[in-house]
């Protein structure tokens, strides 16, 4: 993976410096390829766990029913027949038909493939506790479910949490592409302005190309699609979007009025 | 004599309490000696001023290599409190419906909690030469520097039922989470700053030194561009670490 990402690297350097003879904007492009590569790599995948809130909410109608004093099979079926509309009835229908040929119901339950831990883990616990205290166990489902609705909403709280930081970030990086692109605007004047008369070529010298703002439009991009892996965001984001179309424009803004 | 598997487990036991032994610090100097020596041909140039540059590197090269210990342990321990709450609450529960430590033990190191995972299953190695699996655990737990271990340690030895209350886990699991929070949005405020100054000086600086270099101002900026993209590497890199580790 390492080879072939360098090896692309080497390919998107030569193709652009054999299109524009341009050393600094073909060194930038491919150093911003090989971040953006980088970036797809290793981007992480988020577990799904779309049906962890339909489990936790079967569990506690399920608890209440063992309240009531019924066996643990017969509290199983009514709460069953209460999800009947939930995604989980496939299931919920396939452990009940197990239950019904003579399984027990915490063998089915640990048998399941239920596609998230939180959901593993309250079946787990649900199986151990109705195997050791079948009368007891709706007290220990229903901690457990309360303990994982807690962990919701610390959870939605840590997003909360990065969504500022994406918010800060974002703000930053805008302010900083447009400095940026302020300053690769005007570099060609500070040029002629350092060199003297305006006779830049005049005197030999090898001054930057016209390239130069799209060298550091791509280093733009590059530090920009590290700030969204380090907030473990897919590279294509309002913050990378933001700072590549506030770039141009402020580029464009400048060619306008100089 | 110690056998061969003990050793390996007190050496990673200490390794994970972040204690750095004697051996260790002498294979940092050695190292930072090495290194440093690259900086000792200045000696011939000015003996006083190189033997100076020389002492100083191998200063610094040494005070680096043993911070980048010290980082891996802070890294560790910010892992261990992130992992801290789920491992509790799964802990009791366990304890709660099973009674048993083995089964504790076992839930923690199934549970995917990193260095937790590892205590217990280190615990349930050494239950086989016939540790006791709580006291075992119980005192891995207690030697974890900066992370607030006592109630994990206290729900192991003691039998006190109390702690299996769902209002006092959620209490500490929450607690346990709010500390990272904020430690999390600590290192931000110091992160963010850091890196939107990278972000602006290194092309504000590279710009103005290129109009200022003539002819070498094309291969300046051709190696100033991967140099940009590693140094912003490095530091989302650690914008990352945080993250993980902490959220």
């Amino acid at each position: 993976m390492v080879i072939a990402s360098m090896m692309s690297v080497g390919i998107i350097f030569a193709i652009v410096f054999t299109i524009s003879w341009d050393l600094p904007l073909s060194s930038s492009v491919s150093s911003t390829s090989l971040v953006a590569i980088l970036c797809y790599r290793g981007l992480n995948r988020k577990h799904r766990q779309r049906n962890s809130e339909e489990w936790q909410h079967f569990y506690s109608i399920f608890a209440s029913h063992l309240e009531l004093r019924s066996s643990p099979e017969r509290a199983f079926e009514e709460a069953v027949g209460e999800c009947r509309d939930m995604n989980i009835s496939t299931a919920l229908d396939r452990i009940s038909s197990r239950v019904r040929d003579g399984d027990s119901i915490s063998g089915c339950l640990l048998k399941t493939n239920y596609g998230d831990r939180s959901s593993e883990k309250l079946a787990t616990l649900a199986a151990s506790a109705l195997r050791n205290d079948p009368i007891g166990a709706c007290e220990t489902i229903r901690d457990y479910v309360r303990l994982l609705r807690r962990n919701a909403i610390l959870s939605k709280e840590r997003e909360q949490i990065l969504k500022e930081g994406r918010f800060k970030a974002t703000i930053l990086a805008t302010t900083t592409t447009v400095s940026i692109a302020i300053l690769a605007g005007i570099s060609p004047m500070l040029q002629i302005f350092a060199s003297g008369s305006g006779s830049l070529l005049g005197h030999g010298t090898i001054a930057p190309s016209n390239y130069l703002w799209l060298a550091f439009l791509a280093s733009t991009i590059s530090s920009n699609l590290l700030l969204s892996r380090g907030f473990r965001i897919s590279p294509v984001n309002t913050m990378t979007i933001c700072s590549l179309l506030v770039y141009i424009g402020t580029y464009l803004l400048l060619k306008a009025i100089f | 004599m110690k056998s061969g598997p003990r050793k390996d487990v007190d050496h990673y036991m200490r390794r994970t309490e972040g204690v750095v032994p004697c051996k260790q610090k002498s294979k940092h100097a050695i190292k930072a000696f090495t290194i440093s020596l690259a900086f000792s041909p200045i000696v011939l140039l000015s003996f006083l001023f190189g033997l100076l540059a020389w002492l100083s590197s191998f200063y610094f090269i040494y005070r680096f290599i043993a911070s980048s210990e010290k980082r891996v342990v802070a890294i560790r321990t910010m892992e261990l409190g992130k992992h801290l709450s789920g491992a509790t609450a799964d802990l009791a529960f366990s304890l709660a419906v099973t009674g048993s430590e083995y089964h504790g033990a076992e839930a923690l190191a199934r549970g995917h909690y990193s260095a937790i995972s590892d205590f217990a299953k280190m615990s349930l190695l050494r239950s086989m030469d016939g540790v006791d699996v709580r006291s075992s655990l119980a005192n891995s737990f207690r030697h974890q520097r900066a992370v607030p271990t006592s109630y994990i340690v206290e729900l192991l030895l003691s039998c006190n039922p109390k702690l299996f209350d769902i209002e006092t886990i959620l209490e500490q699991t929450e607690d346990f989470a709010r500390r990272n929070f904020s430690e999390f949005t600590r290192r931000l405020n110091t992160l963010l700053p850091a890196y939107f100054f990278a972000a602006f000086f290194l092309p504000f600086s590279a710009l103005i030194l290129s109009t200022l270099m003539d002819n070498f101002a094309i291969p300046f900026l051709a190696v100033f561009f991967p140099i940009f993209s590693s140094i912003m590497w490095l530091i989302s890199n650690m914008l990352f670490k945080f993250e993980v580790t902490m959220l």
